[in-house]
């Protein structure tokens, strides 16, 4: 409660600064344009009537901004250094006890010792002066954080028993109602890490914002949170497109949460393309002994959306077994653009069926230069003598390709 | 002749008034932008992009000309830098001292028959460098014939195998995750493609460098950097935040930007026709999305500070610059004179061409006139003395204004200069700015104007010297290749 008087406090303050100085520049600028006003029983006599009386009103107004912009001037310096020297102070604070929280929490979290209750107990105590304010919270909930995102165990149990005794729930509850976006997404973060499921509700709210920044970190959290899929990533992506970061977060927050089990064919299987994307990843990523939705994956090649379509062939190629690769391929091929045909060559590499370089053999010359570098990549993996027989192509691209195959990779 | 000194007077007041305005909507712009992006990217671990799954590929394209001081250096700086899926492209643009041998030596590399399209055209390539070692694989050395920097990108652009591409400057000191943060405006969009970012440039006088790392910032000791410090406060931390706020960003420095390879090989790459190609290659960019694409995009700016650059210290270094960048706008603005006021080119045509050519172009030009014909006003006893000083005064404080609000700005986002020193010494290059640097800079882009018209001097790039970072030696950079 103290957490949200002091904050309310402050910005009512600030507020009130900004106020009282618009007013007075408003009053300032009626005042002297006025021979003499009386307000609220002040009573104040122009010293500068004659001169305004004299000017057009249109100079009066310039003298004004001169004046204003003076004023503000000052101001900005006056901040300038106020932020320099905070700054400076807040740095140095910030950087003190991150060090301390990094190097006191990591102790707490992987020294056996803190598992016995009086030595917690002990270890609780001891901590408690240091979190009283905003700069000693933040860097506390920040190395958690740090110290929770570097390491793969969860340590969720060990730091609720933490918040718990210090009481500091209803300060991460505060982070989380606070209006400032950044404090939100932190809170979002340690509520997210810890399993807190009773903020769920304010966190699907903020995973419809129209802030993506808010948004990205809110599909982040509940995808930690979540222990089933329970159809959550049907809403991921329902009202707002997802952007290749979103895909990326979410796609790694639920490969870190190793407890969550995703019904991903129903997201392969979705009409929402960011959702497919979502799928494939995961598909490619941690489900990639399961070939069942092979079939479902094959739709996508050749998507006019690009980027779903170099997922969609670098996830079946990663899955596909060698000999249906080869059939993938040869379908395929020749109907991709450039880009894909790069990577499907690359993915390819590894296999040594004849066919296979056969099929090769016979593309590289209709294909730009780049393909045929990876083309000639592959023959040469394979089989060095074929390799030798393009050494005299006439092809001006052929040669150039074999010269940089011949050069680099032996 | 009163008719004419009331139509000079009223046009002089309402391009006054429009360029002030201009000004407060940059103020403001920049303020909601810069809040917006220091919070989103508060808790935001730039070091997890490392992990993502989908990620665009990213050649870093070196130019270098007679850099052999700090090539050595320059290059493992550059090696250096966190980016899962990066090839690093240095270009030696016919170098005519011993760097090209220093380099081979050093990363122990090889002549390699790397294969590859002259899709844009360019000097002859003369060859093509690979490491031996394993952990320089990333590294390709491009040793051409002269040809200019454009061209020297231009070679690096046809040889470059990644979606996008970072032009730099090859002394410049980059921040070890600045790539990871120039990326990110191409990850977060949704259904706008975003074709360059540019990040923010900032002075490397006085720095303290180490391992080719900032690890100290100091505020220049040379006056004129102080000036250019101030400068490049207002220019990146105001003046492209807010453009890019509204999307209408035409330029992206030659020092530092990132760009989409497809896009640029598309538009022929960067024009060696003109010293301003860095400001060529955006306008040339975004036409091409206009008239061939015909898809949203945006240009995206990131306002950390990502870049250090060494700035002239020397008057006379300092003119050649201002002069060549004057010439390269003009060249750009000419070429592309069917943008102006052309609503097919979006708010390119409609707000930030014409603020281009009407405010960067030709307000030296008016400021000039403007003085001129006032001051023969003041001669002749033909204006009110009481007015002309209180719009004097008004220009002066609305400027000092604008300066203090970018130095406001910088401490409270980035605070990279500290102390109360700085801020007095600050303050005082702001006022001393109206006096001396404004002027100068005026009379350098006046002379740009000449040299581009009379003397039709269009490309040449002048002479500009250099001090190494470490101040352990000089070198000399002749002809074209500069900055």
């Amino acid at each position: 409660m103290n957490f949200h008087l002091s904050i309310y406090i402050k910005n009512f303050f600030v507020t009130l600064f900004w106020f009282i100085l618009i007013f007075s520049v408003g009053l300032s600028v009626y005042a002297f344009y006025m021979k003499e006003t009386e307000i609220a029983g002040f009573y104040f006599k122009n010293p500068v009537f004659d001169f305004v009386y004299s000017i057009p009103l249109w100079v009066y107004i310039i003298i004004c901004f001169t004046f204003s912009s003076l004023l503000s001037a000052f101001i900005f310096v006056e901040l300038s250094l106020y932020n320099s020297i905070q700054r400076e102070r807040f740095n140095n604070l910030n950087l003190t006890y991150n060090r301390f929280f990094n190097y006191v929490l990591t102790n707490y979290f992987l020294n056996d010792i803190y598992k016995k209750k009086e030595f917690r107990r002990f270890f609780f105590k001891r901590i408690k002066p240091f979190l009283k304010n905003r700069i000693q919270l933040l860097s506390f909930f920040e190395s958690y954080l740090k110290i929770q995102e570097t390491l793969s165990i969860d340590l969720s149990y060990d730091f609720k028993l933490l918040v718990k005794y210090l009481k500091l729930t209803h300060k991460i509850e505060s982070f989380i109602y606070n209006k400032n976006f950044d404090d939100k997404i932190l809170a979002m973060k340690i509520i997210s890490y810890l399993r807190l499921r009773t903020y769920n509700k304010q966190i699907l709210k903020f995973a419809q914002s129209n802030n993506f920044a808010l948004r990205t970190e809110a599909y982040a959290s509940l995808i930690r949170l979540m222990e089933t899929d329970e159809h959550l990533l049907n809403l991921i992506g329902a009202k707002y497109n997802l952007s290749l970061l979103d895909v990326n977060i979410i796609v790694n927050a639920i490969l870190k949460n190793n407890k969550m089990n995703i019904n991903y064919h129903a997201l392969i299987f979705s009409e929402n393309m960011n959702q497919t994307m979502i799928g494939l990843l995961l598909a490619k990523y941690r489900y990639k002994k399961d070939t069942t939705n092979l079939k479902l994956i094959k739709n996508y090649l050749g998507n006019s959306n690009l980027i779903l379509n170099r997922i969609a062939w670098d996830t079946a190629l990663t899955i596909v077994p060698e000999d249906d690769m080869i059939d993938l391929i040869i379908a395929h091929f020749k109907n991709e653009i450039d880009d894909i045909k790069i990577l499907i060559l690359q993915k390819s590499k590894n296999i040594a069926s004849k066919r296979y370089i056969h099929f090769i053999q016979e593309i590289i010359h209709q294909q730009p230069l780049l393909i045929k570098i990876e083309a000639l990549r592959i023959i040469f993996e394979n089989d060095f003598d074929l390799l030798a027989t393009f050494a005299n192509s006439k092809d001006k691209e052929i040669e150039k390709a074999y010269n940089e195959v011949s050069s680099i990779y032996i | 002749m009163e008719k004419l000194n009331q139509i000079l007077n009223s046009f002089f007041l309402i391009y006054g008034s429009l360029l002030f305005l201009s000004y407060v909507f940059i103020a403001i712009l920049s303020s909601i932008d810069l809040s917006f992006y220091v919070k989103k990217s508060k808790h935001f671990r730039f070091n997890s992009i490392k992990e993502y799954k989908i990620l665009p590929s990213i050649s870093i394209i070196a130019p270098a000309y007679n850099e052999e001081a700090s090539i050595i250096e320059n290059i493992r700086s550059l090696l250096s830098l966190e980016y899962p899926k990066l090839e690093v492209i240095v270009v030696n643009d016919g170098s005519i001292d011993n760097s090209l041998q220093k380099v081979i030596d050093y990363y122990r590399l090889i002549k390699v028959d790397y294969a590859f399209n002259q899709t844009i055209d360019t000097a002859n390539v003369r060859g093509i460098y690979k490491s031996t070692n394993a952990a320089y694989s990333n590294l390709i050395y491009v040793d051409k014939e002269n040809g200019g920097k454009a061209d020297a990108l231009n070679a690096g652009i046809n040889i470059a195998r990644s979606d996008l591409f970072l032009a730099i400057d090859v002394d410049c000191i980059i921040e070890n995750d600045a790539i990871l943060r120039m990326v990110k405006p191409f990850l977060e969009e949704t259904k706008i493609k975003v074709i360059a970012a540019g990040g923010v440039v900032r002075v490397a006088n006085s720095c303290e460098i180490k391992d080719g790392r900032i690890v100290n910032v100091n505020y220049p000791k040379n006056i004129w950097a102080k000036f250019q410090v101030l400068e490049y406060f207002r220019a990146f931390t105001l003046g492209r935040m807010a453009w890019s706020r509204i999307n209408g960003l035409l330029i992206i420095s030659g020092a530092f930007g990132l760009f989409d390879r497809k896009l640029a090989l598309a538009v022929d790459g960067y024009d060696k026709s003109t010293v301003g190609e860095d400001f060529e290659l955006v306008v040339q960019m975004r036409k091409h999305m206009h008239t061939v694409e015909k898809q949203k995009y945006k240009v995206a700016f990131i306002p950390d500070p990502l870049c250090w650059t060494e700035v002239p210290s020397k008057i006379r270094i300092l003119k050649n610059q201002r002069n060549r960048w004057t010439r390269g706008s003009i060249d750009t603005v000419l070429k592309h004179k069917d943008v102006f006021l052309n609503p097919k080119y979006g708010k390119m045509g409609l707000i930030s061409f014409p603020y281009w050519v009407l405010f960067e172009w030709l307000a030296p030009i008016i400021e000039t006139i403007g003085f001129i014909y006032f001051s023969l006003m003041l001669i002749f006893a033909s204006i009110n003395f009481q007015i002309f000083f209180i719009l004097l005064l008004f220009v002066f404080s609305f400027s000092l204004f604008f300066s203090s609000y970018a130095v406001f700005y910088e401490t409270l986002v980035f605070n990279r200069y500290k102390g109360y020193k700085f801020l007095f010494s600050v303050l005082f290059i702001a006022i001393a700015e109206m006096i001396i640097y404004h002027p100068l800079n005026v009379y350098f882009a006046l002379l740009g104007n000449y040299t581009f018209f009379v003397k039709k001097n269009k490309n040449g790039w002048g002479k500009m010297t250099r001090t190494a970072f470490d101040d352990k030696s000089k070198k000399t950079k002749n002809g074209k290749l500069v900055n």
